[in-house]
């Protein structure tokens, strides 16, 4: 069950607070020059794009499962989900796949049309390691392992002005993901409630001069405006709810995440890029249909996506949220009602101008001949292909070719307006 | 020596972003004895106090480290009398079942029986309860890497643990983990490979968070006719009227695969999907009971068995493995396991990536191969002799040379460590420590996946986990009643008084907390502090300034000099 729906009163009530007029409201002497690049940004209705990264390799099968596909079936005698009508039911998206029911507070998306999906996404390097296959995802160069940045930081560095705003990307994860490392200045931190500075106003400049300043290759950079940031968004966050129960997000990892982005949107401090790390997705054991592990890690999932669009409310068109993971499972269910570590998985696509309602992606097919190394579900799609796409449309930016050198983009899939 | 620094710092490009060469490093004057000093105290323990610094000069460098290489010698009265508050460690797995159950198990006579008229709140306060060994876990590591003598020991427990990581919260690991901590890692920390790696794939804790525990021959690996050897296997497998099977039975090749990804080979040392297929194949039936045989078999089961590795030899796969080209079976039982650990740990891959990981751990993030390699050959030569291994390491040029001084940036453990031991700190409130390491990203005992937490700077180097480490220090030296410890800064250094010149505090501070190793930068900015009013107060009737020391000193802590070790 949902928690209580979000409060459209408290939308526009937060926006006034949080918002460009919030800002304008906020003494002109303490804000700095970024804010307010910012703040007239608004006007042309920035686009936003978030990725969340499942990581432990999520079952894309049993996400969106082939409820028709006899091989699913004989394949998973016990964790196969049922198809659409019958006892805990699939939730039928077009007559070939249906959603997992933990998903359905994402159904109202799916029918309204801004939510989409790609099928059969995945690397074309074939590990099955975890963090090998992440890092691929991450550096965006699979298979090259001396890459050490992300391809959201040359992503950044190639389209955005370092001066903007010192939160133009920021992940929501209590380490910084490979995926935001590199050149591009970017931070993260699990909860905004603790972003803040404990001593006084001298403590705050002398961490921006003590590592603004510094020679440490490693370590100079960082302070950059980190004093004016926390600053910033600690007055703006400062009056609106703590918690992500009182903002109508459910209680829960993903719902705390969620709710920390939607905090940093709101404050509209600049943000571009937003990354959230949700983890728990590696069901060897007890798996389940709708019964076991993947159930409850959906729910949290999907209750915490849909909290989030209805907290933007008439920016989520501008806001566009992409998941992935690092690879699928095994077609065939292991003894202990869980899956092993397969190949491809699939990708949710949320907001912005999603051509939503619709499963893209050319499917593979389960046969046994159609298999990746005789088991697992086939790429079709390479997730570089998806990132293409969104960065060119929705974020409008060119795709140089080191976001992601090597890789040269085929036909569109076409999943946006 | 300053220049020294600047230089090696300027120098010190590692993995830089983007694959840039490595420029050629210049030469760089040798360490000066007190570097020395400084480089053994930051790598084999959890970061000097003034104390070690005494001592090291007393006794010697080489005395020192084989000091620390025989932990046993060494007494550590005083840190296990602090331990003694924390009594959950020392008790076996079974006896803090009994202690914390689930909320729908109650004990009846020593016997587990299941209740299941429980309500929400009562599995909330069982699942509290429990946490209590958690809590205790993360007090005790704190209290031993602040006060315990035995420091390389626990740098070893740490690393190791990091590398057969289990998490607290999986399965029945939360009444595993101390015994996994107390009688699989730390018992083994300096001691053989090959033994910590079977006491690792022995131990309940490992077989429940990689699922070995139920893993089970598998009907798609057996030919139809060899299944019948299988009766009990063939008998829960056996599809029902509603088309399912009564009981699920197969493979599980977690383990199998981390066995080798993670704990031995490395990734992409040349073993394919067969050979973790047939791995996994060979560790069926590697396994433990849980408290439920002692109400299942009430006349046959001996509490001494619960929570106690088990080989069933009805769920093992019976027939021929062929693993990295060797074979194994058939009809080996346990002994196959065994076997392949022991071909697992003569593989020069093994033997690679563990000097690889040991030389990261204590050299820098992009170790030198040449290194590498050497104390590769002396982990082959001595049959994974840890101890031996740890000597390659400590006594190569490599380890006393210019470029790797320094070049370490600290995890948060190691920094929330170093700064309690360098200011002599009293820890009254170890939660909150714990509590301050998670924020910063390093939650003791709940790290999830099994790579376990990065040891290189790129995972830890962003504002805002810079920023928590200011505020830790600021919070352990105004000794606020939230700080997870006390601290006496006119005890550490009877100049280091509010109120005193403030170029002399923060020349003490340098003292005190950097051994006099400041960068210019550092120098400069806290120099330039001195005047701010908020450091200095301007007394009205006299015109002096007093300064708040734990100010400076809390800069100090949270400076770029002191995030490296």
């Amino acid at each position: 069950m949902r928690k209580k729906p979000f409060d459209p009163k408290v939308s526009r009530r937060d926006l006034l607070k949080f918002g460009s007029l919030g800002v304008a409201g906020l003494a002109m002497a303490t804000m700095p020059k970024w804010v307010w690049a910012s703040s007239t940004l608004l006007k042309d209705s920035p686009k936003i794009l978030i990725v969340l990264f499942q990581r432990g390799a999520a079952d894309g099968l049993n996400m969106v499962s082939p409820f028709n596909d006899k091989y699913y079936h004989k394949a998973r005698p016990t964790i196969a989900l049922n198809a659409p009508g019958q006892d805990k039911g699939a939730l039928d998206l077009d007559g070939q796949f249906g959603l997992h029911p933990a998903l359905s507070s994402l159904m109202p998306m799916w029918k309204n049309g801004s939510f989409a999906i790609v099928h059969a996404v995945g690397s074309p390097d074939g590990s099955r390691s975890h963090f090998e296959a992440q890092d691929n995802m991450e550096t965006g160069t699979p298979g090259i392992k001396i890459t050490t940045d992300g391809w959201l930081n040359r992503t950044l560095s190639d389209s955005y002005s370092k001066g903007q705003s010192p939160l133009t990307a920021v992940a929501i994860s209590p380490r910084l993901p490979r995926i935001l490392r590199g050149d591009y200045p970017v931070t993260s931190f699990p909860n905004l409630n603790a972003y803040k500075f404990s001593g006084g106003d001298m403590q705050a400049s002398s961490f921006d001069q003590l590592y603004e300043g510094s020679i440490d290759t490693l370590l100079s950079g960082v302070g950059k405006e980190t004093k004016d940031s926390v600053t910033t968004l600690q007055k703006i966050i400062g009056n609106g709810p703590k918690n992500p129960e009182d903002a109508g997000f459910p209680k829960s990892g993903a719902g705390r995440s969620f709710f920390e982005l939607s905090r940093v949107i709101k404050a509209n401090v600049g943000l571009r890029i937003g990354f959230l790390d949700i983890g728990g997705w590696d069901h060897h054991a007890n798996e389940g249909s709708t019964d076991g592990q993947l159930n409850s890690h959906l729910k949290d999932l999907g209750d915490a996506i849909a909290a989030f669009y209805q907290s933007m409310g008439d920016q989520a068109g501008n806001i566009l949220l992409a998941t992935m993971t690092e690879f699928g499972r095994t077609m065939q269910e292991n003894g202990d009602r869980g899956t092993d570590h397969g190949h491809a998985s699939v990708m949710m696509l949320f907001g912005g101008n999603v051509k939503g309602k619709k499963v893209y992606g050319q499917w593979p097919g389960l046969a046994p001949e159609q298999l990746f190394e005789g088991r697992d579900l086939q790429v079709t799609t390479d997730f570089r292909q998806i990132h293409s796409e969104i960065l060119a449309q929705h974020l409008g930016v060119t795709v140089q070719n080191n976001v992601f050198p090597g890789f040269t983009a085929g036909v569109p899939l076409g999943f946006l307006a | 020596m300053k220049k020294a620094l600047v230089l090696s710092l300027l120098l010190w490009i590692p993995c830089s972003l983007w694959a840039l060469p490595r420029p050629t490093a210049p030469k760089l004057p040798p360490l000066s004895k007190q570097q020395q000093m400084i480089q053994i105290l930051n790598r084999l323990t959890f970061g000097p106090r003034l104390q070690d610094f005494v001592y090291i000069q007393k006794i010697g460098i080489k005395p020192f480290i084989e000091e620390q290489l025989y932990p046993e010698k060494i007494d550590d009265s005083q840190c296990d009398q602090m331990l003694t508050q924390y009594p959950d460690l020392l008790e076996s797995s079974w006896d803090l079942y009994q202690k914390y159950p689930p909320a729908n198990v109650l004990i009846v006579n020593g016997i587990p029986q299941k209740n299941d008229k429980v309500n929400e709140e009562q599995k909330k306060e069982a699942n509290q309860r429990v946490r209590t060994i958690l809590k205790q876990m993360d007090a005790a590591k704190l209290t031993r890497v602040l006060y315990s003598k035995r420091q390389l020991q626990e740098v070893m427990t740490d690393f190791w643990f990091n590398h057969f990581n289990v998490t607290f919260e999986k399965n029945r690991i939360k009444w595993l983990l101390p015994g996994y901590e107390r009688d699989v890692i730390r018992v083994n920390a300096l001691g053989n490979f090959r033994d910590l790696l079977g006491a690792v794939a022995h131990s309940p804790a490992m077989l429940d968070y990689l699922d070995n525990v139920v893993s089970t021959v598998d009907p798609r690996y057996v030919s139809s006719a060899d299944m019948g050897e299988y009766p009990m296997m063939a008998a829960m497998a056996k599809t029902q009227p509603n088309g399912k099977p009564r009981k699920n039975v197969g493979l599980n090749e977690n383990y199998a695969r981390e066995l080798m990804e993670l704990h031995t080979l490395g990734v992409d040392s040349g073993y394919t999907q067969q050979d973790v297929i047939e791995v996994a194949r060979t560790l069926t039936g590697w396994s433990f009971d849980g408290p439920n045989i002692l109400e299942k078999y009430p006349y046959n089961a001996n509490p001494d068995d619960v929570f106690r590795f088990k080989f069933r030899a009805k769920m093992h796969d019976r027939g021929t493995k062929t693993i990295l080209g060797q074979t194994f079976g058939p009809d080996q039982g346990e002994l196959e396991g065994e076997a392949v650990l022991d071909m697992l740990c003569k593989q020069p891959a093994t033997a690679h990536f563990i000097a690889f990981k040991l030389c990261r751990r204590f050299i820098s993030d992009n170790p030198p191969e040449t290194l590498v390699k050497n104390v590769a050959a002396t982990f082959l030569k001595t049959n994974g002799d840890i101890r031996s291994c740890l000597r390659t390491i400590f006594y190569s040029k490599e380890f006393m040379g210019p470029h790797n001084y320094r070049a370490k940036i600290k995890t948060p453990l190691e920094f929330v460590a170093s700064a309690l031991r360098v200011t002599n700190a009293q820890l009254t409130q170890p939660e909150k420590a714990a509590q301050a390491l998670n924020l910063m990203g390093e939650n003791l005992y709940l790290c999830e996946p099994p790579t376990g937490y990065p040891d290189t700077a790129a995972a830890w180097v962003y504002s805002s986990a810079l920023l928590d480490r200011l505020n830790f220090g600021l919070q352990l030296l105004s000794n606020r009643p939230n700080s997870s410890a006390s601290v006496d800064l006119l005890k550490l250094d009877s100049d280091l008084k509010s109120g005193n010149d403030g170029r002399k505090i923060l020349n003490r501070f340098f003292k005190v907390f950097l051994k006099d190793q400041v960068s210019d930068n550092t120098q400069k900015v806290l120099t330039k502090k001195l005047s701010d009013p908020e450091v200095s107060h301007t007394l009205l009737d006299d015109k002096k300034k007093s300064f708040e020391a734990a100010q400076l000193g809390a800069l100090v802590l949270g400076s770029p000099d002191f995030q490296r070790r």
